[in-house]
């Protein structure tokens, strides 16, 4: 039984895609395949690389010419635009994101929202002030499986949560110059990886009473791994891990005192999960699910077609808790990036 | 091929169990059915537990208290199975009468009372060895190999969990803090060994932790850091039943050991190539491999084993006093 609504029944929207890079990608496709959202236009600082991303999803709808623009001002005074999906490097996020308000467009931002709580702070006040809606691209939140499981634990199934564990670690080549590893992109494996393992635990448990960090750098001064420990009010913990140094299994587990969901790999894209209960009883969720990003797109249409500007399910306090426990970590592991 | 020595062709051996709870329950009965040792005799305090547990066991002889238990000149050693707040007073009363020992974990409440512990064996000339039987087990002996090979590369990371639920009573040795309880001697003891076992002494411990109403830990969370970039991640709680699975990330490839890591149990081999292969053999219990070892070394004249040395013992017991530490646990007395 799916407790997600039908991405396909949310309301036609007009995306412009800010940035051409691979999530962007995905989440075109996504939008194109299970949404009745049309991407109209992307802009992109190199016209060829626009090109070649237009032509390559076919942007534009029916007898209508999909939009390439160099750079991004047009991008966003663009007037066949609903709202604009920002997908540049993580350092860049503030700066198109404000770029995209001021032109009063609503505004989908890709993970990590900001390199900062005090960015993003700044894009949410940009975005009340302005009357438009605002979202980061937490994907993972609009999938059937984690509304799935938080049901699960809503209904005390699991008993009380005293621990979530999750992890997300990959090995990308070294490259100092690339926006993994490149600090004046905002690189390091928190922002590009950790963010999911955090927003997952904060989901569940909320705002952490304490955080601890323990990791290590590159050579270019980014984090490549760390441990985070979340402490909670109560008796509930947090392990969130992530690293550029290795493959790891991208699992994560809920703990209760009743029992545990064991949230099968990637744990933050479209999955399967196990509950196993003290009582020796258990289930299984598996919902096959084509892409995954279709569900956050729906999730912006529905909330600007009803007027709203921000989503309960991503909401803006969320987006800053979730920057503020990153901010937290950097600062324990000594990363910082340029200017901040 | 196999990696550790099959323990039926241990040499024989007389075992004195000190203590009837649940642990000596399947200690006596993986030494009775899996080695060529013999339970001779078991010490209890109370008289119907112990009747009951040789009755149970078929053992010859018991013994009204433990200063009975550590004189019988019929035993070569004595398995310590009391509360972890009574190991270093057992250990002590039966290297004073000669005995060999095998200590269960937690060897004992703090390093300097496992410092006392060993000093005394050392000068008495007795075998003594901590009974972290994960170490002699037969799929952690395939894993190091896998390591030592190269096959996931370089370790980078190194995750552990041992977390079971148990009914909150707090007189039970679990939540009472007067019997040395809580999570981690219990429980955490098995990942923090676990991670010396691969990764040796850490450079640094972070830990942070929950207390139970009762004072002792509920839950830890633990990160250790070892030089070139390399951390442990280790977590134990009994206030649930936890995956207790293990992964050592590599940069070639990973290991993900099934649960319950610490007991028999499978481990798969996944490589960055796209290649994996899955170890598996079947193992009843478990315990008989450390027992074994004990008879080995024992009749070698050994006093301690080469695969759990005394340092080891205290190496793992400094990682747990520097957590305690961190999440301000200390016991009564310490």
């Amino acid at each position: 039984m799916t407790v997600a609504p039908d991405p396909r029944e949310a309301p036609p929207i007009r995306w412009g895609i800010l940035g051409a890079g691979h999530i962007a990608s995905r989440f075109v496709t996504a939008v194109q395949q299970h949404t009745q959202g049309q991407v109209v236009a992307v802009g992109s600082r190199d016209r060829e690389r626009g090109a070649a991303f237009a032509a390559a999803h076919r942007i534009g709808t029916g007898h209508r010419i999909g939009t390439v623009h160099e750079g991004y001002a047009t991008l966003v005074a663009d007037p066949a635009v609903d709202v604009v999906y920002v997908a540049t490097p993580h350092s860049e996020h503030r700066e198109h994101a404000l770029l995209a308000i001021a032109a009063g467009k609503h505004v989908l931002v890709e993970k990590a929202f900001t390199r900062n709580a005090i960015e993003a702070a700044e894009v949410i006040q940009a975005a009340r002030n302005a009357g438009v809606f605002l979202m980061e691209a937490m994907w993972t939140r609009f999938l059937p499986h984690v509304a799935a499981l938080r049901e699960v634990v809503e209904r005390g199934e699991i008993g009380d949560v005293v621990h979530v564990e999750a992890d997300f670690g990959g090995s990308p080549p070294y490259d100092p110059t690339d926006r993994n590893f490149n600090p004046a992109l905002a690189g390091g494996a928190l922002l590009d990886l950790g963010v999911y393992p955090i927003a997952f635990a904060q989901d569940l448990l909320g705002t952490p009473t304490g955080v601890t960090a323990v990791g290590a750098l590159a050579e270019t001064g980014v984090d490549v791994e760390s441990t985070v420990t979340l402490d909670f009010e109560g008796r509930a913990q947090a392990i969130a891990r992530s690293s550029f140094l290795a493959d790891t299994p991208r699992t994560a587990v809920v703990i209760g005192t009743e029992g545990r969901i064991d949230v099968d790999p990637e744990f933050y894209a479209p999955t399967t999960f196990v509950v196993t209960r003290r009582d020796g009883t258990g289930s299984r969720f598996e919902e096959p699910v084509e892409g995954g990003m279709q569900f956050e797109a729906a999730e912006v249409a529905r909330c600007i077609a009803a007027g709203r500007t921000e989503s309960p399910r991503v909401s803006w306090q969320s987006t800053l808790d979730v920057m503020r426990i990153l901010d937290a970590a950097r600062e324990q592991l000594g990363v910082v990036y340029p200017g901040e | 091929m196999a990696l550790v020595e099959d323990p039926s062709s241990a040499p024989t051996f007389r075992w004195g169990l000190l203590g009837t709870g649940w642990i000596a329950d399947r200690f006596a009965r993986a030494v009775a059915q899996h080695t060529r040792a013999q339970v001779v005799s078991v010490g209890s305090r109370n008289k119907h537990r112990g009747d009951r547990f040789a009755t149970q066991h078929g053992i010859p002889g018991t013994h009204l208290g433990y200063e009975e238990l550590v004189s019988d000149p019929h035993l070569d050693a004595i398995y310590i199975a009391s509360p972890h707040s009574e190991h270093r007073e057992h250990a002590l009363m039966a290297i004073e009468a000669g005995k060999h020992l095998l200590v269960e974990k937690a060897f004992a409440r703090n390093a300097a009372e496992a410092q006392d512990i060993v000093d005394a064996a050392r000068s008495k000339g007795v075998f003594l060895m901590e009974a972290m039987w994960t170490r002699f087990l037969p799929h952690v002996a395939a894993l190091r190999a896998v390591l030592a090979r190269g096959e996931i590369g370089e370790i980078v990371h190194l995750a552990a969990d041992h977390g079971q639920w148990f009914e909150f009573d707090p007189e039970h040795r679990l939540f009472n803090p007067l019997l040395a309880g809580g999570a981690l001697l219990d429980l955490g003891v098995y990942p923090i060994s676990f991670a010396h076992d691969l990764l040796g002494i850490p450079e640094s411990v972070t830990a942070t932790g929950k207390l139970t109403e009762t004072g002792v830990d509920g839950q830890v969370s633990m990160v250790l850091t070892y030089p070139g970039r390399v951390q442990a991640t280790l977590h134990t709680t009994l206030w649930s039943k936890t995956p207790t699975t293990a992964v050592i990330a590599g940069t070639e490839g990973r290991i993900e050991v099934a649960g319950d890591f610490y007991a028999p149990t499978s481990f798969t081999v996944i490589r960055n190539d796209g290649t994996r292969w899955t170890y598996q053999r079947e193992v009843p219990i478990g315990l008989q491999y450390e027992a074994a070892e004990v008879a080995r070394q024992v009749s070698a004249g050994a006093t301690e084993s080469p695969r759990l040395t005394w340092d080891n013992t205290l190496e793992v017991m400094r990682t747990m006093d520097e957590v305690r530490a961190q999440i301000g646990l200390v016991y009564p007395g310490e």
